[in-house]
């Protein structure tokens, strides 16, 4: 058994339909809303935290059964310790000030929310930069570590199934975590 | 049904999340996210500027797809749910002053070029390193601690700063 792979025209219709329910997700969450955002990070609402952790609990466990039963494979781009601790730092301060990331600014603007342009305007105006700094990159982050291991897949070794655990694990308990720090109720809009 | 009327709990929304990334995963076979899409608007809109001139229209590849179906998804759902409503401002930020609207935009243009600055960096969209989190990736890992880590501390700071000028 493989993943389907599709290409072409069914890979657009499927990717436009696979967008939609995420739109859907994104307005039925409650996610699209910047307050939600600048709430979670600020600590005073964890429905996001909430979601993403169970997210990764269901999908880890989802993921490792359909790798093992060989409808999925491992689809991660390569990663360098120094650019991804500097990426998450440099985007950390940059939702601070405008409370969006691309898929709930993109869910924010269909719902009428017009100060959603200018966070997209400076998406767009972020990649002409790392083009023009993509020398300085590749000598730099990209260089100061090796690219981070990436296996083929849940092999059904120790060192995978640990992974799967400790992923599951220690999401889960963070899960409670913020259950029992912020409460089961969440704000609605 | 309260699961098209009204918002969906916490549980049910990481189970649709966990199981949307999986059949991408399974349909596509490639890492899911949407920064190459980004991308080609990004090169699409230079290309006019450059020209001076509606360029031809550009050819959609799939994340650019999956953009504009987010765009259509959350629209519908917003309008069928009563949610759309036109705003200029941001939610909570204050009067409708022209200050508020120059603050708007700055924030919006300069926290949305770091955002994706360090998505960049980091070698995916949000989406893309959240469905890399679920397949164990440490560097999505690593990405999300850092972003969470950064941006938690800096809003705390800011909103402390802001409460003692404001009082």
């Amino acid at each position: 058994m493989n993943p389907l792979a599709l290409d072409g025209n069914a890979k657009l219709i499927c990717s436009i339909v696979i967008g939609v329910m995420v739109g859907v997700w994104l307005i039925k969450s409650g996610l699209e809303q910047r307050r939600r955002f600048v709430d979670m990070l600020l600590l005073k609402d964890g429905l996001i935290l909430k979601i993403f952790l169970l997210s990764i609990v269901f999908g880890t466990i989802l993921f490792y059964i359909g790798n093992r039963v060989g409808y999925e494979r491992l689809n991660v781009r390569p990663a360098y310790f120094w650019a991804s601790l500097a990426g998450g730092v440099i985007a950390g301060v940059g939702v601070t000030f405008c409370g969006r990331v691309p898929m709930t600014a993109v869910a924010s603007l269909a719902t009428g929310k017009l100060s959603a342009l200018w966070v997209l305007m400076g998406f767009l105006l972020a990649f002409p930069a790392v083009r023009w700094m993509a020398d300085f990159l590749s000598k730099t982050v990209y260089t100061w570590s090796q690219p981070m291991y990436a296996r083929n897949g849940f092999d059904g070794s120790r060192l995978s199934e640990a992974a799967v655990l400790w992923t599951v694990g220690v999401a889960l308990a963070l899960t409670f975590i913020i259950l029992f720090a912020f409460g089961g109720k969440d704000k609605q809009n | 049904m309260k699961i098209f009327s009204g918002k969906w709990s916490f549980y049910l929304s990481a189970a649709f999340l966990a199981l949307i990334i999986n059949i991408a995963l399974y349909l596509f076979d490639s890492p899911v996210g949407m920064s190459e899409g980004y991308l080609s608007i990004s090169e699409y809109c230079g290309e006019i500027i450059e020209q001076k001139s509606i360029a031809s229209a550009p050819v959609i590849d799939w994340q650019t797809g999956f953009l504009l179906g987010i765009f259509g998804g959350a629209l519908i759902t917003a309008l069928i749910c009563g949610e759309w409503k036109l705003s200029l401002l941001p939610e909570n930020s204050g009067s409708d002053s022209l200050k508020a609207f120059a603050l708007s935009v700055l924030k919006g243009l300069g926290g949305g070029f770091l955002v994706m600055l360090g998505l960049q960096l980091g070698g995916d969209s949000m989406f893309g390193q959240w469905a890399s989190a679920m397949q164990t990736s440490v560097g999505a890992w690593i990405f999300l601690i850092a972003f969470f880590v950064t941006g938690t501390i800096l809003s705390i700071l800011l909103s402390r700063r802001s409460a003692e000028g404001g009082g």
